[in-house]
């Protein structure tokens, strides 16, 4: 660390402005490198990606029958409760099924995402600058 | 009722009944105008989990070290997670409902492993118990949506760009999805512990029944059906956490 004249009230170990700036550019450098090393030395493991693939699917699944018997139940209660006896129950569980699908589709879509972010080969943040004074 | 202990003990036949753990014994009967508020074995295992995450979230903060004891880091440890989840899912703003998700995460996590403790109740295995924790998170975030948009909140539930008589079927798809929301929450939750929980009786039930023979290949599946029984514990209370942080961002930001 060099003393430049501007420092002289500085007390001693405590850092200049630039100083400060250069640590930080190596610090986000650091960062940078070390993200770079982790993503090629830990790629998406197989297995990794298999458990979160079923995870999806399990997620689909479940949400596309649920969304089934949901719009079947609330066709059988406005049925009883107006005295329609079938026909709101068939309407809302073909509605039903249609809700099916758009939570598998937006879970998809989610999936998607992911799997782009995934593929872009991301670095890691870099290295924060922990200083309390600024 | 005979109330004998939630193991699996001959229930009269030769095979243990594998539902016969899931049953709900009154320990102190409460009757709360005409509504019955016993204090059962499913409210006092509830009680311990509570007091399993209090008393371990307290005493492992209370050295408040710097250099973390062991205790102390794995309270750190979920602490980060669950912060992290809410600020990668809802953003900085989320953090106010921190609390909530954190509480609701710890406390289907204390459950879900104590449950796989032997003679033990799993309170998670009872669809009501989930469905009333999923009712609180979808009541919640509704709310939540009505307080920060007000009336607009209702556009959550119309399609953007879509000509005005397909609305009149769009807008019950999207009302019928939404509320699936707290009837999958809940049923993911409740399915998975039971069928877990039941599938390890039964299998119990086949060491017995197979004698010293050919008891140990059943019992051999069921030591690694415990370890997966653990993963699954925990991952559900991740998969509740995490889902309830997706329902919350919709909620605050109105995107699906």
């Amino acid at each position: 660390m060099t003393k430049s004249a501007g420092d002289k009230g500085k007390r001693p170990g405590e850092l200049s402005s630039e100083d400060r700036t250069h640590l930080k550019r190596r610090l986000s450098g650091l960062g940078e490198r070390l993200g770079k090393v982790r993503s090629r030395d830990r790629p998406a493991s197989d297995e990794n990606q298999r458990g979160r693939g079923i995870g999806y699917a399990l997620r689909m699944s479940l949400d596309m029958v649920l969304a089934v018997v949901v719009g079947g139940a609330i066709g059988w209660f406005l049925d009883r409760w107006l005295g329609t006896a079938p026909v709101l129950l068939l309407l809302f569980g073909v509605l039903g099924v249609a809700a099916g699908f758009l939570n598998v589709a937006r879970t998809y879509r989610e999936m998607a995402a992911e799997a782009r972010e995934a593929s872009k080969g991301h670095t890691a943040k870099s290295v924060p600058f922990d200083d309390d004074e600024d | 009722m005979a109330s004998t202990e939630h193991g699996g003990e001959q229930s009269g036949g030769s095979m243990p009944d594998p539902m016969h753990q899931f049953e709900i014994d009154r320990i102190i009967p409460i009757n709360f105008f005409g509504l019955d508020a016993s204090f059962t074995n499913s409210s006092k295992w509830m009680l311990i989990a509570l007091l399993v995450v209090a008393g371990f979230l307290i005493l492992s903060m209370r050295g408040r070290s710097l250099v973390p004891t062991r205790a102390q880091s794995v309270a750190e440890l979920a602490y980060e997670f669950i912060a992290n989840m809410v600020r990668d899912n809802v953003g900085t703003e989320g953090m106010k409902y921190f609390p909530f998700v954190f509480t609701l995460f710890m406390f289907i996590l204390a459950c879900n492993m104590l449950g796989m403790v032997p003679y033990s109740f799993t309170v998670t295995s009872h669809i009501i118990v989930t469905f009333g924790l999923a009712a609180v998170v979808f009541i919640g975030v509704t709310v939540i949506g009505f307080i920060r948009h007000g009336v607009g909140f209702l556009k959550f539930f119309v399609p953007s760009g879509v000509p005005a008589p397909m609305l009149a079927l769009l807008v019950p798809i999207e009302l019928i999805s939404y509320l699936t929301r707290p009837v999958s929450l809940s049923v993911r939750l409740f399915a998975n512990m039971m069928a877990g929980h039941t599938m390890l009786k039964v299998f119990g039930g086949f060491v017995v029944a197979l004698g010293f023979l050919g008891g140990w290949a059943p019992l051999a599946f069921m030591v690694a059906f415990t370890g997966l029984e653990v993963l699954v514990a925990f991952l559900q209370a991740y998969v509740f956490a995490v889902l309830t942080c997706i329902y919350l961002n919709d909620a605050m930001h109105m995107h699906h």
